[in-house]
């Protein structure tokens, strides 16, 4: 199997210029920050009101929704496919499996930037809240990242 | 003769849908906060001092990372 014709600096930078708040969560996200893990897809967390603008800007990369974006607001997740798999969890808010609510304005707020290219940057939650995002779905994989990334945190100073 | 042992698409499903079990709170933070021996956290501490070395910046980390997934990929066994 080759790897598809996808270019990974492009989707990005079709994010980052969409307009969209999108946080790039899961384990790309990991990655981005050092930890070399594997996954398959792409897992993103938008603004409620951005879906329209992230998926105009990926439709020219032929990367096209699962749902419109009314649907998409009222499931609170959707997927965008083309060469590649993108999840989109599209919330104001959700809930941990310890029942804390965590919110997308405030995530957002405390974001940071990590640079692809010269010209094209990715939005990530802070560590912090990384983890807590690691608490939304608790499956074993996410607690064995909440492990690394805590000792992430302690390595920073 | 392959040695790598091979999984039906029945047993992988299974094994996918025990990953992606979601577990309690309880069995959640028992697993967040099981203790690291002192050698696993060298393992660890040590493959992330290669990885960011290897890949100093996060756009070479996340193209690495596709690169070495599709090659997985293309090379599992089936």
């Amino acid at each position: 199997m080759q790897a598809s014709a996808f270019n990974e600096v492009e989707f990005f930078r079709a994010v980052a210029t969409s307009g969209a708040r999108a946080l790039l969560i899961g384990r790309r996200a990991l990655i981005a920050l050092g930890l070399p893990v594997m996954t398959s897809d792409y897992d993103y967390w938008i603004g409620a009101d951005d879906a329209a603008l992230l998926n105009a800007a990926l439709r020219p990369l032929e990367m096209l929704p699962t749902l419109d974006p009314d649907e998409a607001k009222r499931n609170g997740r959707y997927v965008i496919e083309g060469d590649e798999h993108v999840d989109v969890l599209v919330a104001r808010g959700v809930s941990t499996i310890d029942g804390m609510m965590v919110w997308f304005d405030d995530v957002w707020t405390r974001r940071i930037y990590l640079k692809i290219t010269d010209d094209v940057s990715i939005a990530i939650p802070s560590l912090e809240d990384l983890i807590l995002t690691k608490k939304f779905g608790a499956r074993p994989r996410d607690a064995d990242d909440i492990r690394w990334l805590e000792v992430l945190r302690g390595s920073k100073p | 003769m392959s040695q790598v042992p091979t999984f039906t698409a029945e047993q992988r499903a299974e094994l996918e849908a025990w990953e992606n079990r979601t577990l309690s709170p309880e069995e959640f933070d028992a697993r967040v906060h099981a203790p690291w021996t002192d050698r696993e956290r060298e393992d660890f501490v040590a493959l992330v001092a290669w990885f960011t070395k290897r890949y100093p910046t996060a756009g070479e980390r996340l193209g690495a990372a596709r690169h070495l997934a599709s090659q997985w990929l293309a090379n599992r066994p089936r």
